[in-house]
């Protein structure tokens, strides 16, 4: 148990880590618009098959 | 009867048959106007067709195309891009129509498409385009008609605006939430292992040492995250309106208070992970019941819109003609000229001219007045029939209409849910848990004084204020949520509570029972000229209104000077040196009563000094949906009544052929107001469902106001609740709702009361240790929640 003495606060430093990243993020707007992020992983997934007119993303294509 | 199809791209019914089209691969689609046809074949042609599978909702009907050549004047810019030394810049446009991520999809892909444009990140909660492009190759003008082209609406994001506002509010609430999680998890973990200890057996040395990390956690939990409950607690003081902020404030102060004394003195029990709960939860109910707030706050009052986004300005003193400027360029000082229809830009005084402005927009009043040179003249009002020049007072953010945008906002703000059941609650609450503890400690300092402290906080910590306080924002939430999702948009949380009290439903007729959209269904000409010269003399009197009834007649080719609108009889104004009148029968042609050819129908007279020249038709089409809602409403036992300022029979024989109640005719807005208060003197409950501006004072004054989605902005922004779908059909089930929101509100609250009641006395006998007390906060709060989020599901028919 006399290792909890060290443990803790090592696991305090990473919580305060931990906040400072949360923060971070909600102060760079991180945390705006969820709903739109979700459903954009539905559209890209598509786009390879059903596109053939665009040439901007032709171009797209060819770089990979 | 057979529907006819709905447009392709807005879902209205298709009147005109297959008049606008496309054709893509083997089927033909139908639009419903030009301007949807444009939209879509934009869209299909560029190859994001797909936008119409990903889609969830039918787009909004596009306006006309606006002209953005003002946008790419240097001075405005300068102000609103965001310029870089590589030649790259950055502007945040507004943009109104998006409902749904496949808009973003879709702007996004068709603006990065553009050559010049590097990137372009789109947010729907924000309703805004962040767009990195290079000026030099595309102009920011390009940039907007592309936007406008896919059937959106873009607007420079200036800071006026309350954007700024929900922004800071959300990022400050998510902190807040952050910390206060996070602190909980962690003293639920050693809160775990003291528990634990308190039953199994712990070392002295590490129950003090777990005690004071815990301390160390919760106190940033308490001074920081919790600091909205203490502030909400101390302004209800101060007011002498204690609300429910009060007994939470109490019992996180005391119990982390308690608590820390407990460590110090090693002696007595800790509740710092009830604290932290306590915090979590409720922080997390209220986040919840902000982001609603915000979203019905961005939705509809969007004031940006009322204002015109260019000027006539004269560059200088001695200048006789104006330029045309963007707003936002405009100085105090500066002279603008005011044509007449259009919208005044600015505050300020006028020079010259006598024009009578419409200023329903910030007084409600609708009926226009007279102004003088020398009289103060506020942005957003109508110019109705002279043009005048202005001098400029006032602009940006120091415009009065933001001040009462501002007012609005602030007063729905403060008028929070909580002014509710559950606030009358909370202050019985609070003395009778106060007393209580009072009572506890004063027993118990007789029988055994050492622990009678240590009760009396178990006895404030188990009474919970946690689910009390939850019980109605949780509610009011899921149910406002589960119905925005339908297409109602309820922005008054009393909505919910009088909703089930409803007896008498008012509605008016054009725009609310009907389409709103007038079409012109036949000319009887009564001399030489043809139907189509007497159209087209109506459609140029008929130039630059935007009521429904000038929409009906179409363009022209000529115009008309002096044009003058008489509210409630119609329009009258000179072509060719020739004054004609349409409007009204008995209004055109007062000398000799005449009757219109048909009894059905509205029919409106063309003439000129000598004689009448033309009946006009029109014809408003019933929403589909309407007899449906009518029947479901009547079943619901309410009482129906038409209220309407059509004085046309046409107008009485709609509301006869729904069997309504009671059909009242050719009402001025006066005479619409004391309607609804004589009922409302009979004690009577009233709903209205209105819009135009005529209904604004009626709307304010009925129990409930709901505007149709098509009103003005300023009546969406009074109503309580605005119908977003245009379906009638969602009356009968906000009353279904709100019954059941009622019901689970009572529930929830003679739940959370009697876990009170029944914990209270166990914890005055001293038999609750810290974690029965937390364990029975968080379970009492979870039945809670659980029970709200049944009205997210059981919200009847689904779209």
């Amino acid at each position: 148990m006399e290792s909890l003495y060290i443990l803790i606060p090592v696991a305090l430093l990473l919580i305060g880590g931990a906040v400072a990243a949360f923060l971070w993020a909600v102060n760079s707007d991180q945390f705006e618009d969820l709903d739109t992020e979700s459903r954009r992983l539905l559209f890209e997934e598509e786009e390879d098959d059903n596109d053939t007119t665009s040439p901007t993303l032709q171009q797209d294509r060819s770089d990979d | 009867m057979t529907q006819p199809p709905p447009c392709y791209h807005c879902g209205e019914p298709v009147l005109t048959g297959d008049r606008y089209s496309l054709r893509r691969e083997n089927e033909t689609l139908l639009m419903c106007c030009p301007a949807c046809q444009a939209v879509a074949s934009t869209i299909i042609e560029g190859g994001l067709g797909r936008y119409y599978r990903y889609r969830d909702q039918p787009g909004s009907r596009p306006e006309t195309t606006t002209d953005f050549s003002a946008y790419d004047q240097p001075d405005f810019l300068n102000r609103i891009l965001r310029s870089h030394t590589d030649g790259s810049a950055e502007v945040s446009l507004l943009i109104g129509g998006m409902h749904c991520a496949a808009c973003v999809w879709l702007l996004e892909h068709q603006l990065q498409r553009l050559p010049g444009v590097s990137r372009a990140r789109v947010s729907l909660d924000q309703q805004r385009a962040l767009i990195q492009f290079v000026p030099d190759q595309i102009p920011l003008s390009r940039l907007c008609q592309t936007i406008a082209e896919i059937g959106y609406q873009p607007q420079p994001d200036t800071p006026d605006n309350a954007e700024r506002l929900y922004r800071t509010e959300h990022r400050s609430a998510l902190r807040r939430l952050g910390v206060a999680g996070i602190g909980m998890m962690q003293v639920g973990m050693y809160a775990l292992a003291l528990h634990a200890g308190a039953l199994q057996g712990i070392s002295d040395e590490l129950r003090q040492f777990l005690r004071w990390i815990s301390a160390l956690v919760a106190t940033p939990v308490v001074l920081y995250a919790a600091q909205p409950f203490f502030l909400a607690a101390w302004r209800g003081i101060r007011q002498l309106r204690p609300g429910m902020d009060l007994p939470v404030a109490l019992a996180i102060g005391l119990a982390y208070l308690a608590s820390l004394w407990a460590t110090w003195q090693d002696h007595g029990e800790v509740y710092f992970d009830s604290v932290s709960m306590f915090t979590f939860f409720l922080l997390a109910g209220r986040y919840l019941e902000m982001r609603a707030r915000h979203y019905s706050g961005r939705r509809v009052s969007d004031l940006q819109s009322l204002l015109p986004t260019t000027a006539l300005r004269f560059a200088g003193a001695e200048d006789t003609q104006p330029n045309t400027v963007h707003l936002s360029s405009l100085r105090i000082g500066d002279r603008v000229l005011i044509q007449p229809g259009q919208t005044v830009p600015a505050d300020g005084t006028i020079l010259s001219g006598s024009p009578e402005l419409n200023s329903a927009i910030l007084t409600g009043e609708f009926a226009p007045r007279r102004h003088s040179p020398g009289d103060p003249a506020s942005a957003g009002a109508i110019n109705g029939d002279q043009p005048f020049t202005l001098q400029v007072s006032a602009v940006g953010a120091d415009l009065r209409i933001h001040a009462v945008q501002r007012l609005m906002q602030q007063a729905a703000a403060s008028r929070a849910p909580q002014t509710l059941l559950a606030d009358r609650i909370a202050r019985g609450f609070v003395m009778a848990v106060l007393a209580l503890a009072a009572l506890v400690f004063t027993l118990w300092w007789q029988w055994a004084p050492e622990r009678a402290f240590w009760v009396t906080l178990s006895v404030l910590v188990v009474s919970c204020p946690c689910a009390l306080s939850l019980a109605t924002p949780v509610a009011l939430t899921a149910a406002t949520n589960a119905l925005r999702r339908q297409g109602l948009l309820v922005t008054q949380a009393q909505v919910w509570e009088q909703a089930a009290a409803v007896t008498d439903i008012v509605f008016d007729k054009t725009g609310t029972l009907t389409r709103g959209l007038l079409t012109l269904r036949q000319c009887r000409p009564l001399t030489h000229l043809t139907e189509e010269q007497c159209r087209a003399i109506a459609a140029g009197l008929e130039t630059g209104s935007n009521h429904p009834i000038a929409r009906a007649f179409g363009a022209s080719n000529l115009t008309a000077d002096g044009i003058k609108h008489h509210v409630g009889s119609g329009v009258s104004g000179s072509i060719n040196g020739i004054d004609y009148r349409l409007g009204r029968a008995d209004w055109v042609w007062p000398a000799v009563a005449l009757n219109p050819p048909a009894d059905s129908g509205q029919w409106l007279l063309l003439a000129d000094p000598q004689q009448p020249l033309a009946w006009f038709e029109l014809d408003d089409q019933l929403r589909p949906e309407t007899t449906e809602a009518i029947t479901a409403l009547r079943n619901q036992g309410l009482c129906l009544h038409l209220l309407s300022g059509d004085p046309s029979p046409a107008a009485r024989k709609l509301g006869e052929s729904l069997a309504l109640d009671h059909i009242c005719t050719g009402a001025s807005p006066e005479q619409k107001l004391a309607y609804v208060r004589n009922l409302q003197q009979d004690g009577r409950r009233v709903l209205m469902v209105g819009d135009g501006v005529n209904d604004l004072p009626v709307l304010a004054q009925a129990d409930i106001g709901i505007a149709m989605q098509e009103a003005p902005d300023l009546a969406k922004t009074r109503a309580d609740a605005v119908l977003l779908a245009a379906d009638l059909n969602l009356l009968p089930q906000l009353l279904n709702h709100s019954e059941l929101c009622r019901r689970v509100i009572r529930q929830n609250l003679v739940w959370a009361l009697g876990y009170n009641s029944l914990a209270l006395p166990i914890a005055a006998a001293g038999w609750v240790p810290p974690w029965l007390a937390a364990i029975g906060m968080s379970a009492s709060s979870l039945c809670v929640v659980l029970n709200a989020l049944r009205l997210q599901r059981d919200s009847g028919r689904s779209h």
